[in-house]
């Protein structure tokens, strides 16, 4: 264990690990309370639409996925606000939408790319010095945001028009926890991939509430949890020699239906 | 002093006309039950008091302010209690915790919830009889405790007007009179104005000052007994009308509909 760390590539792996399920296991705590489990899904598609626009137009795919994943995010919310639709169906359109738009932009650029495996499935041993300094800035940035606004989103978790009602601005929070689940989608597809990283989202937090009555304590079990599948799933990737994304997201849901037996034989 | 104003008040939605003209004032520390038929326009009217809809024609005033600016400039004037308490049943948060986001708004944005703040959230808990369920979990107390606790959240702020939206309706039949009373006394201790919607005219008019009859027009506004003795709760409701007095009337009423039901 000890000489695996001394290679950078695991440094970077872990450090991008530890940071990634951080603010994966927060968000995750909001996106069970709001019940929006769908939108990991709905906007890490929609990343991959800005991947393929990266490749594309011969730019770095993680500057045109964020501003493409942001994009749909606020569109997302809009259709909500606005609109006479639901926000799953609004999910739900521009899910399969941006995969096709992707699909087609890969096709029209004729060039087979072995980088986009990377994106869809992710791999968090191949994480580069520029990948780690975006996953750290953006998880700074959006820790320190949750942080600020943690009880105002609570609040809009709990009963978003009750929270208008008395006197806290819910809808542009509501944009504002979009922007934030899209950023960190877009930095954590490098991890887990474009097709798991919404398990990232969602897991963390059920388990987490398997566990506990009370936000005080179910926001730090989740983030526990983040830690234990990323980092557990880091090591026996590299212990058996298998896929990073998917031995992370599996132990989670290893993690999580223990936390479901546990919850239920005790009652 | 009037706390609620609204004249000439039309709410279109979906382009059927959901109120029509309505005209009605409350003064400060008075009760206003108004009561009518599901359908009738009852929660259109408490949300377009709210500022949640836009009326087509009129205008609403709180204390003199249309209710975006109250809301926005004087966090806390109106306490609102809705007909469903909340919509997660296993929403991670104690009773304590729901009444202190009350305050949020007042407290502001980057400002942390302070001791303060929870004790009084503690005390008005404890003004609605709830401060022993403190920290349960707000999905383990039964509907009429969980309506308590919202009261409890709409007064941590001091508000001047209290709005409730068929508050009683998760509430067993035996709690509700309780509930009732609870609001009475809020209203006399707190010199607070409330404006409860209902269906339920059995008892909220016994418990109100005034009471108005919605079914797309304001059909009556004046005191419960004289409402409950006219026609005009027929005219509201279109069929037969079935109720209960307390005090000095009958027991119970029932009065034949005549002619058909429209």
């Amino acid at each position: 264990m000890i000489e695996l760390l001394s290679y950078q590539f695991m440094q970077r792996a872990l450090a991008a690990g530890i940071i990634i399920s951080l603010v994966c296991g927060i968000l995750s705590f909001f996106v069970v309370l709001r019940r929006l489990s769908f939108i990991g899904v709905g906007l890490s598609h929609a990343a991959f639409g800005g991947v393929a626009l990266g490749f594309f137009l011969g730019v770095e795919p993680t500057w045109t996925a964020i501003g493409f994943c942001v994009a749909i995010a606020l569109l997302i919310g809009m259709i909500k606000h606005k609109g006479k639709i639901q926000e799953d169906t609004a999910i739900g359109i521009f899910f399969a939408a941006n995969m096709a738009f992707g699909i087609m932009l890969i096709g029209l650029s004729h060039r087979y790319n072995v980088d986009l495996f990377g994106y869809l499935f992710g791999n968090i041993l191949a994480i580069t010095a520029y990948d780690l300094k975006m996953i750290t800035a953006v998880g700074s940035l959006v820790l320190v945001i949750t942080a600020l606004f943690f009880k105002e989103l609570l609040f809009c978790s709990f009963d978003e028009e009750m929270a208008g009602i008395c006197s806290v601005p819910a809808v542009p929070l509501n944009y504002l926890f979009m922007v934030l689940l899209s950023l960190v989608i877009v930095v954590s597809i490098k991890v887990v991939g474009i097709v798991l990283v919404s398990a990232l989202l969602v897991i963390p937090a059920a388990a987490g509430r398997q566990f506990s009555s009370n936000y005080r304590a179910m926001l730090p079990v989740s983030v526990l949890v983040g830690l234990l599948s990323t980092l557990g799933g880091l090591f026996l990737s590299y212990r058996f020699d298998l896929p990073s994304g998917s031995t992370i997201v599996l132990l989670a849901t290893l993690i999580f239906g223990l936390s479901f037996l546990w919850e239920h034989t005790r009652k | 002093m009037k706390v609620l104003e609204i004249s000439n008040l039309t709410v279109v939605r979906g382009g059927t006309m959901i109120l029509d003209n309505i005209n009605l004032e409350l003064e400060e520390g008075q009760s206003l039950a108004v009561i009518g038929p599901n359908g009738g326009g009852k929660t259109t009217l408490v949300k377009t008091i709210l500022g949640l809809l836009q009326p087509q024609t009129g205008s609403i005033r709180i204390m003199g302010l249309p209710p975006e600016s109250v809301i926005r400039k004087r966090p806390g004037t109106i306490g609102y209690v809705a007909q469903r308490a909340f919509y997660d049943p296993d929403f991670p948060v104690s009773a304590l915790d729901v009444v202190v986001m009350g305050k949020y708004g007042k407290i502001g944005l980057l400002r942390p919830v302070g001791r303060k703040d929870r004790e009084e959230a503690l005390s008005c808990l404890e003004t609605v009889g709830m401060a022993d369920f403190a920290l349960r979990p707000i999905g383990q107390l039964s509907g009429g405790q969980q309506q308590r606790a919202m009261i409890a959240r709409s007064l941590i702020t001091h508000p001047r007007m209290l709005i409730l939206d068929e508050p009683t309706s998760g509430v067993d039949a035996g709690s509700q009179e309780n509930f009732y009373r609870l609001l009475r006394d809020l209203q006399s201790s707190l010199s607070l104005s409330i404006i409860q919607v209902s269906h339920d005219i059995a008892l909220v008019p016994s418990y109100s000052d005034q009471v108005a009859c919605l079914n797309k027009q304001l059909f009556l506004h004046g005191k419960p007994d004289d409402v409950m003795r006219s026609d005009i709760l027929k005219q509201a409701y279109g069929c037969q009308v079935e109720f209960l007095f307390h005090g000095t009337m009958p027991h119970r009423t029932v009065e034949e509909h005549r002619g058909h039901h429209d």
